[in-house]
């Protein structure tokens, strides 16, 4: 394969990974019947994008002695578009590491900050030390990630508001999110998305990634209370109306309530087929650049 | 086992509640303090002159209190008031700080009353719970 060809189908590639793409898998509803292997999907689905686009970039670039003394316009195009195919890999090469970087040290710091906000004005619980009660009427319940200081914040307005078990499914929610260090996969996917410009990206991928990590949270509660103390829970917390609201996509909580009280379908058969579509999403610019070196 | 009319009972102090209490008397105090000061306003406690010192320094690299030197001696202020970090606090929990899904990951957002409306009804749909 010639390689403007190999060059051209990585480029295109990574564009449809990254805009359209997601908008068309963002549809596909029954992935939040298997959000592990969902999860898997968009990830691989990004990084796809920038392998394809640094595999893209690395060609270009071994095009260009060849191509430095132009004859033509054909050929000083192909030049032209080689040198910018290889800036723009390096671009998005170089902002991956960056951001790497960025969120993962501008989370920690966001994180201490609040968590010791939390141990101040919250009160521990001896039976449970990684439990914070905050003395607020508002029913609050989230956690506070952390590979050695991990916190589960609940409020005394969501004790009050919630039956013994409803409060244990919470409590099994959020414990799920510190064991799965669901913050981790959560960074990973925000990353992702700051790595490409803004005219390129799409929030999908990380708006999909926030949700899912909430329904693995879900199914784990399911697991340890039953669907009834659970969609209670978010029924009570979500509509429990607070001064200055920041509404979030009332659309996810309806979805979760909705998952929780269907019954679930046998999804074994799916989950590999998710699986298998990953793997090959992330191996088809493998292929591409075997196609290019040796045919 | 003698009877000492001086013994204290035995108390195991997390290092959490030392940094709630020596807060609490530095807020307590309008003007900075000194780490003597704050001893002897938690004299009940039966604390070290270090451990004080120890906790104030913790809480001065968390950015919670404000060191400042008169003389030979440190003094030490509250960086913010209670009710600061108090509205802090539920700023970030509430999400309407700028950037809250960095810090923390919430059980579930704030919906409207229409949706509330619609999630009670799906709610219906579930078997009762005889339970309770």
């Amino acid at each position: 394969m010639a390689a403007g060809w190999a060059v051209l189908i990585l480029v295109g590639y990574a564009i449809v990974l990254v805009g359209p793409g997601p908008i068309w898998v963002g549809r596909w509803r029954f992935l939040h019947r298997v959000p592990r292997a969902a999860v898997v999907l968009w990830q691989t689905g990004s990084v796809a994008a920038v392998l394809s686009l640094v595999a893209a970039g690395v060609l270009a670039v071994r095009q260009v002695p060849d191509l430095l003394a132009p004859q033509g316009i054909v050929a000083w195009s192909q030049l032209i578009a080689y040198v910018v195919v290889a800036l723009f890999a390096l671009n998005v090469a170089a902002r991956l590491l960056f951001c790497l970087g960025r969120v993962a040290a501008r989370t920690r710091a966001r994180r201490a900050r609040h968590r010791h906000l939390v141990d101040l004005l919250a009160d521990p619980r001896h039976d449970e030390p990684t439990l914070r009660v905050l003395a607020d009427e508002i029913p609050l319940a989230y956690c506070l990630p952390g590979l050695r200081a991990a916190r589960v914040v609940v409020s005394a307005g969501t004790l009050a508001a919630l039956r013994p078990v409803e409060v244990a499914a919470v409590l099994a929610h959020e414990r799920a999110h510190l064991r799965a260090r669901h913050d981790l996969v959560l960074e990973t996917f925000t990353a992702l998305h700051e790595a490409f410009p803004h005219l390129v990206r799409s929030s999908i991928p990380l708006a999909e990634g926030r949700l899912l990590v909430e329904l693995l949270a879900d199914d784990a509660a399911l697991r340890s209370t039953g669907p009834a103390p659970l969609a209670r829970a978010l029924v009570a917390v979500a509509g429990s109306p607070v001064p200055t609201p920041a509404l979030g996509a009332g659309s996810d909580v309806v979805l979760r309530v909705d998952r929780i009280t269907r019954p679930a379908p046998q999804t074994t058969l799916l989950s590999v087929a998710v699986s298998a579509l990953a793997l090959g999403i992330v191996a088809l610019p493998a292929v591409i650049v075997f196609a290019h070196t040796l045919l | 086992m003698p009877d000492r009319p001086d013994a204290r009972p035995a108390r195991s102090v997390t290092l959490g509640e030392l940094e709630r209490a020596v807060m609490d008397r530095v807020w307590d105090t309008p003007d900075a303090v000194s780490v003597r000061e704050v001893h002897a306003g938690l004299a009940e406690r039966d604390l070290a002159y270090t451990t004080v010192m120890t906790v104030l320094d913790r809480l001065a690299k968390k950015g919670l209190v404000l060191r400042e030197r008169e003389g030979r001696a440190w003094l030490y202020r509250a960086a913010n008031t209670r009710e600061e970090l108090a509205a802090e606090l539920m700023d970030t929990a509430l999400g309407t700080a700028e950037d809250r899904s960095a810090a923390l990951v919430a059980f579930v957002d704030r919906v409207s009353p229409d949706e509330a409306a619609a999630l009670r009804a799906a709610l219906d749909r579930l078997p009762v719970d005889p339970a309770g």
